[in-house]
């Protein structure tokens, strides 16, 4: 009986330990390795994009290939906000939206429900084929990814309404 | 009750006004090289010279690729705030005001009054000129816009924000549509330098022209002393005392004459009520009105960004 009770205890420890979402949650937390380009004037593309829209290819660098659309869409939307890109084919670089430096950890709170699994971000990304272009760049590290087209005006709107973005005519 | 709401509303416009510094006006014209290039342009004889100026009104009415880029920046910089003043309806405006005033006779027969200055100051004019230019280079079947947008400040003639694009090589897209993706692509980046530029502004003032003149009639000038110092450096004085960190430069000047440029005027007055560069010069023209110096003067603005003050009289 007693056995029983430390072996019981022993299993519920491991479990706790152990959970199966833990390291899930764990490799969410890292940052996503990504990288963006213009879309806008490749092969399939056209030259003109939509209004208000950036038309990117969105890749990031996994360990496995399976990876979901979502994880391409956050780097699609982390990558207009933060990175920008720079020209390429005649298509036109763009700066970040977020022009401060530090805005990801001086609004964190913020990004990470912007970015949590199912958040916010979801809304302004539209993944433009359905299937993902996988690259074996080596034996632990693929590049995956698929064009999206990301809403940029309407992703200003949104930050410059929660206050991270300052809006144009902010003082005027 | 009707007294409260009265006051109520009186509290409200006050609120209002202040706090929030002027806004610039915006007005998107075409860049001077394409207006020749594409020959809308007035010649006129200068003195024995031949000089043009951009004919606007022609630009306006005959190219509808200007139209239609006009179009766009419109729809996107109204889409942040920023609605333009239309160089059309001013033109028209301009041009319906004078056909008005031309026709406008008193019983006696007499004209509207107006010196050359109301003329000239009813000029169609913007705090910020985007002035726009592109080109299309053709290239076997393909043709490609280089599109340029510069923004200037209109009084200090400041570069503020600039974007320059070379689209994708087309033989199949239209050139109307080729320049909207051209401004739709280079709107945002350009944006980003007028929210610097504009950052820059609220951080350490607006920086404009003052000019110091003297009328004809005047009986002192600029060297004039009082308690030992020339008028001209009790001007500096006032200056540097209520410019923004001390910053202003002082570019020319003579016993008739001051010039400053780059002078950093705070967005507020002491009261907190916005100000530009004509209020700056009125505090200024306050000064000099009261003792020792009782000095009577004239305020002449050009925008938001320079000002002139006369002094020797009203």
């Amino acid at each position: 009986m007693k056995r029983r009770s430390i072996i019981i205890v022993c299993a519920l420890l491991c479990l706790a330990v152990f959970r199966p979402g833990q390291a899930k949650d764990k490799k969410e937390k890292e940052p996503l390795r990504l990288e963006i380009e213009c879309a806008t004037g490749a092969a399939g593309f056209g030259v003109e994009g939509r209004e208000n829209t950036n038309l990117i290819f969105a890749w990031v660098y996994v360990e496995k290939a399976d990876v979901s659309i979502d994880v391409i869409k956050e780097a699609a939307v982390r990558g207009i906000l933060f990175r920008g890109y720079g020209e390429i084919r005649g298509c036109q670089g763009q700066s970040p939206l977020v022009a401060t430096p530090n805005a990801e950890q001086q609004y964190a709170d913020f990004f990470n429900a912007f970015f949590a699994p199912g958040g916010k971000y979801l809304e302004f990304a539209t993944t433009l084929t359905t299937s993902l272009e996988v690259f074996k760049l080596s034996k632990k590290e693929y590049k995956v990814g698929m064009p999206v087209s990301v809403a940029r005006g309407n992703l200003r709107k949104y930050l410059e309404a929660e206050g991270i973005v300052k809006k144009l005519d902010a003082g005027f | 009750m009707r007294k409260y709401m009265l006051l109520l509303c009186v509290i409200g416009a006050c609120l209002s006004a202040f706090g929030q510094a002027r806004k610039p006006t915006l007005m998107v014209v075409p860049g001077q090289g394409w207006c020749y290039k594409n020959n809308y342009k007035t010649t006129y004889d200068n003195q024995g010279v031949e000089a043009s100026i951009p004919d606007y009104q022609r630009a306006l009415l005959e190219d509808k690729d200007l139209r239609n880029v006009i179009t766009q920046i419109g729809i996107l910089m109204t889409d942040r705030g920023f609605p333009l003043q239309s160089l059309e309806a001013t033109l028209n405006s301009l041009a319906t005001e004078a056909a008005e005033n031309e026709l406008t006779r008193s019983a006696s027969g007499e004209g509207l009054a107006e010196s050359p200055l109301d003329a000239l100051n009813r000029r169609a004019k913007a705090d910020i000129r985007l002035e726009i230019e592109w080109s299309v280079e053709v290239s076997g079947f393909n043709q490609i816009v280089t599109y340029n947008l510069v923004g200037m400040d209109a009084y200090t003639n400041v570069q503020i924000a600039a974007a320059l694009g070379v689209s994708a090589p087309s033989s199949s897209t239209p050139l109307p549509v080729l320049l909207k993706e051209a401004v739709n692509a280079n709107m945002d980046n350009f944006n980003s330098q007028l929210q610097a530029h504009f950052d820059n502004m609220f951080a350490n003032g607006r920086e404009v022209i003052i000019d110091i003149r003297l009328f004809n009639g005047a009986d002192f000038d600029l060297e004039t002393e009082y308690d030992g110092y020339a008028l001209s450096e009790i001007i500096e004085e006032w200056i540097d005392q209520n410019t923004v960190e001390r910053r202003f430069s002082k570019v020319g000047g003579s016993e008739n004459y001051l010039k400053f440029n780059q002078v950093r005027i705070p967005l507020f007055n002491a009261s907190g009520r916005a100000i530009d560069a004509e209020g700056f010069v009125r505090e200024l023209r306050r000064f000099l009105g009261r003792d020792p110096y009782n000095l009577p003067g004239k305020v002449q603005p050009k925008g938001l960004g320079q000002c002139v003050l006369i002094l020797g009289d009203k």
